[in-house]
């Protein structure tokens, strides 16, 4: 039993040479081990980083990337489809979901397919569904979000360096910034109204 | 030092998205993993957690119905779960700071933020193998120490002051 600390009560040594402490209503169990007995091999290298096994991650990836166009393709239809479900649905009966992981989705792979802009566009689009309720969402501006992603996929548009990328995301900015004065003024609206009423 | 080798340990990778799964995958068997089994959703995944017991837990955070969240706090059931103490590493789009605290609440181990690299991964696994934090256990909570960096003095010093206080630690 490895004991050492004079506060712990209970102390309670397992088989695998996990130890357990209580102190109070507290438990501290500390791990005997056994991941590490199993995995752990010793290494030359300074910093604890198997370099092999991650440059060998890295070929691995660099042979799949050939599909990522495709998959890209695949994903950026799928956010379409789940856009015009969402639009063409009576307000009342709209599911954000399916449009939301569509976006998320993008928005976590996309710069590993090669389409960092188009992974940055649809974490704003995520975080708008994310953050506004579906019955207040601007439809217009979801619908910019979506065809962003669509132009800067079907233009291949791979760097910020790209005219056409510098115009897209200026475009996006001025629709945000337009929806954002606007939800500003009705709020300076309603509590004008308050103070008068 | 020492490093991991993937050959050994056994992984369960779940996410509702087949590109992504693949590449998790991908980048396993670069590490030299043999053992990789995919679950689509959370509710899939627990039953194959059951099932294969793997050695670490990869996960997203956003799927239908069943999502990492939920499935996380299910496996670190102490009383019921096959191994509550398993490495759940969350793999996730999500960066904000709400959603890293509601993870590490729920028990994640180690939270991965996309775009995934192997280098990220391979950092993450080494973490929870080589230096996996003690398991905290109170009322309200089972996981991993919330608390990077935990020493073991830390302990001693709150024990004396929960022990003269009479309060306890507290949901450390």
């Amino acid at each position: 039993m490895r004991s050492n600390n004079t506060f712990a009560q209970n102390e309670t040594p397992e088989s695998d040479g996990t130890v357990a402490q209580d102190f109070g209503d507290t438990r501290v169990i500390h791990l005997g081990g056994t991941l590490r007995a199993k995995a752990a091999v010793r290494s030359s290298d300074a910093v604890g980083v198997d370099e092999m096994s991650v440059a060998a991650a890295d070929a691995a990836m660099k042979d799949l990337s050939g599909d990522f166009q495709n998959w890209m393709g695949d994903e950026v239809n799928r956010l379409i489809a789940a856009y015009e479900v969402f639009r063409d649905s009576p307000p009342d009966q709209r599911d954000v979901g399916p449009l939301f992981r569509a976006s998320h989705d993008i928005r976590g792979q996309a710069a590993v397919f090669g389409f960092p802009i188009a992974a940055e566009i649809a974490g704003s689009l995520s975080k708008l569904l994310d953050k506004i309720e579906p019955d207040y969402l601007p439809i217009q501006l979801v619908a910019h979000h979506v065809d962003s992603v669509k132009a800067i996929y079907r233009n291949n548009i791979r760097d910020y360096a790209n005219p056409v990328a510098t115009q897209i995301i200026h475009n996006l900015r001025r629709a945000i910034d337009r929806v954002v004065d606007a939800r500003q003024r009705a709020m300076q609206e309603e509590i004008r109204f308050r103070r008068t009423t | 030092m020492f490093r991991v080798d993937c050959s050994r340990l056994r992984f369960l990778v779940i996410d509702d998205n087949g590109y992504m799964r693949r590449i998790i995958r991908t980048l396993l068997h670069g590490f030299g993993t043999r053992e990789v089994f995919e679950a689509e959703d959370g509710a899939a995944g627990l039953e194959s957690f059951a099932t294969h017991l793997p050695d670490v837990v990869i996960t997203d955070w956003s799927m239908p119905v069943f999502d990492g969240i939920e499935l996380t706090k299910m496996i670190r059931q102490p009383d019921t779960s096959p191994n509550p103490f398993v490495p759940i590493i969350m793999v996730t789009g999500y960066a904000e700071r709400n959603r890293v605290f509601e993870a590490r609440d729920a028990g994640v181990s180690e939270m991965l933020v996309k775009p995934i690299s192997a280098k990220g991964l391979y950092a993450r696994i080494a973490k929870v193998v080589l230096n996996p934090r003690p398991f905290i256990r109170t009322e309200n909570y089972f996981g991993p120490d919330r608390r990077h960096l935990v020493k073991a003095d830390q302990y001693k010093n709150r024990g004396a002051v929960a022990a003269f206080t009479g309060t306890g630690m507290g949901n450390a």
